[in-house]
């Protein structure tokens, strides 16, 4: 493993490719450009939410948000990191009124905005987790009833303006937003990221206008240090440090498998009192397997239970149909209980039952179990984030005729715009389990040799770290055989 | 609705025809027939085990509004109003492992999520998968004992 090591394509030197990119990055109008264009797909989303068709397939709201954009996003995390967040309209009206642009460079301190600092004790994912965890309570709402998603996003969309009022940067984007800590905790495994080409340029430029901007672009709005990058967690890909730059070092990297194990192994490593994070880690990885069995599998009463036995569809002018029962709400309750037992106890107590086991195994007396138990969550980043795409395939692979029908008939009321309509015809769904296993497997080699490099750095000695692995991995291999079974057994 | 009456009728029928069907299997037909309640959004039952080679029979049928029966990786996509009897097959499931019903007309918010499991035994699939999985842990432990052996050092940065 100590081979000379191989270099991460620099994609803005890659012949053909690089120097176009470059341009369409360092072009002010770009963000822009993407946001607009994706502004006008979330006013789709809110008038069909709230006034399309209330059966949620039929409705773009739905169709879209939950079957295309929600798998696509697993797809961009693997090969585009936060991809996502460079396209995201949510903070895009308070971050133009707090700037006072859309496109240029505003001089600073004349922000429309209190600009405040970030209060220290939201700077983690702990409130972003915890809306990751309360919308996937409620997910057999959301993802079939297009008011719940209208709503939903409407809260977002006030909710990141009125951050941006109060608080400098994309403060609503780094410890708000539900998605962002998922899509940042999963970055870590993607093969993208933006970096500084030469470090050490880095250090010897004082001016650093990558963190306090320049004349071409804002310092980083989520205040980072983006020339001293070694993870993904937080990086939205505005690419403003590309164009602030003036030494030209900053750049996107292509990174091998070696450079995200070791990037991942060395957060992972430092990872102290990070408890957001590997809750963040338990909440998807067991999320991703429970889905699988609610949503495909055969057991209807906890569909049943976390639909709150509702049998109606709804916008907003049905949204009284969705009232429950006191039968059904209680039902709901004990959904409840499983799915936030389940990510936030049951399997972190079992994670922890075998980082002490490992530690035990490894008979090291240095490190700390709770620093065991954190480090080697990390090994989650990639693991789950397989996991999701084997979810993702399900729902597209089945599913793909009701997002490209609904950008034809948006509201669900028959029309037909572009003159794409399709008639519900999964693509081979009796191969799904056979594309899904390539993905976990993948998933759970990653898990392993991330734990192994864990292990490695925290006791320092190899053979400590494959005795403590090989402990882990029992763990990681239950779960994947939990995940084999619901998919064919 | 008149739901119940529509489930009482349905019932004696579908006894009266699964009746005769036996009769019938007595003169060297093997087909096994099912009846499967589709309703708002599950089929009843949710799990079928079949024996792999089996030639079965579903009859469907609807105890709400319009369902869909779809088999994976075969061609039957029925509708199935309220009120009908369809009859789906003979169908073999030969090979063995997992194969969803899934319903294929939209019928109220949680249809997408609307499936069954046809279980084809002995599951071999299941335990390859189970085999696999063992195997590539294992392979996975093996590679990185060894590829710290050929060097030296720890990947310490
Ligand atoms: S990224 Fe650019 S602006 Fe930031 S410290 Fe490095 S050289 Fe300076
Ligand atoms: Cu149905």
């Amino acid at each position: 493993m100590s081979k000379p090591e191989k270099k991460d394509i620099d994609l803005l030197q890659v012949k053909g490719v690089g120097k176009p990119l470059k341009r369409i990055l360092q072009w002010r109008g770009f963000h822009f450009t993407f946001i607009l264009v994706n502004l006008f797909v979330f006013v789709i989303v809110l008038t069909a939410g709230f006034f399309g068709n209330p059966m949620g397939n039929m409705n773009f709201s739905i169709a879209v948000v939950w079957i295309l954009w929600f798998a696509a996003v697993e797809f961009m995390i693997l090969f585009g990191g936060r991809t996502w967040c460079t396209l995201c309209p949510l903070p895009a009206f308070g971050e133009w009124t707090a700037r006072r642009k859309l496109v240029g460079v505003h001089k600073q301190k004349r922000w429309l905005s209190k600009d405040k600092k970030w209060p220290k004790k939201l700077d983690n994912m702990w409130v972003s987790a915890l809306g990751f965890l309360g919308i996937s309570l409620i997910l057999p709402w959301l993802v079939t009833r297009p008011v719940v998603t209208g709503t939903l996003f409407l809260l977002l969309i006030v909710f990141g303006f009125l951050f941006a009022l109060i608080y400098s940067g994309r403060f609503f984007c780094h410890s708000i937003c539900p998605a962002s800590s998922y899509i940042g905790y999963h970055s870590n495994a993607s093969l993208f990221g933006v970096r500084a080409r030469d470090k050490s340029v880095c250090e010897k430029h004082i001016a650093k206008e990558c963190i306090r901007g320049g004349p071409k672009g804002y310092g980083c709005p989520w205040k980072l240090y983006p020339g001293g990058h070694e993870d993904n967690t937080y990086c939205g890909q505005c690419y403003e440090c590309l164009k602030s730059c003036p030494m030209d070092n900053m750049t996107i990297k292509l990174r091998r498998p070696s450079t995200i194990v070791r990037e991942l192994t060395n957060v992972a490593v430092k990872a102290k009192g990070k408890y957001d994070e590997a809750w963040m880690g338990f909440t998807r990885f067991t999320l991703a397997i429970f889905y699988e069995l609610v949503f495909f599998g055969p057991y209807w009463f906890l569909k049943d239970w976390g639909n709150m036995g509702v049998n109606f569809g709804a916008n907003l002018p049905t949204i009284g149909l969705l009232t429950p029962t006191l039968g059904g709400f209680q039902n709901w309750l004990m959904w409840v209980l499983i799915v936030a037992g389940v990510a936030l106890l049951a399997y972190p107590a079992a994670f922890y039952g075998f980082s002490w086991l490992a530690k035990k195994a490894a008979k090291d007396k240095t490190k700390p179990t709770k620093q065991v138990f954190l480090s080697f969550s990390y090994a989650l980043v990639p693991y789950g984030l397989f996991l999701w795409l084997a979810f993702a395939i399900t729902i597209l692979m089945v599913n793909w005729a009701y997002p490209l029908t609904a950008f034809s008939d948006p509201m669900g009321w028959g029309w037909d715009l572009l003159g794409m309509k399709f008639a519900w015809s999964p693509i081979v769904p009796d191969l799904i389990p056979y594309l899904q296993a390539p993905l976990f497997l993948i998933g759970l080699t990653f898990a392993i040799v991330v734990t192994y490099n864990i292990a490695l750095k925290l006791f320092g000695s190899h053979k400590k770290a494959v005795r403590a692995t090989t402990v882990m991995t029992v763990l990681h291999v239950a779960t994947a055989l939990i995940f084999v079974w619901i998919i064919m057994g | 609705m008149g739901t119940s009456k529509w489930t009482l009728v349905l019932a004696i029928l579908l006894t009266l025809s699964s009746l005769s069907l036996l009769g019938s299997s007595a003169e060297g037909s093997h087909e096994r027939v099912i009846v499967i309640e589709a309703k708002q959004f599950t089929f009843e039952p949710s799990i079928i085990t079949v024996e792999a080679g089996e030639e079965v029979i579903f009859h469907v049928w609807t105890s709400d509004v319009t369902h869909g029966f779809y088999i994976d990786g075969t061609d039957i996509k029925e509708e199935v109003k309220p009120g009908e009897i369809v009859v789906v097959g003979p169908i073999t499931f030969d090979k063995p492992g997992k194969v969803k019903i899934r319903c294929s007309v939209t019928c109220g918010p949680l249809h997408p999520f609307m499936t069954a499991d046809v279980v084809v035994e002995p599951n071999y699939t299941f335990y390859g998968f189970v085999a696999l999985t063992l195997v590539v842990a294992g392979a996975t432990l093996v590679y990185i004992n060894r590829s710290y052996k050929k060097s030296e050092e720890p990947t310490e940065e």
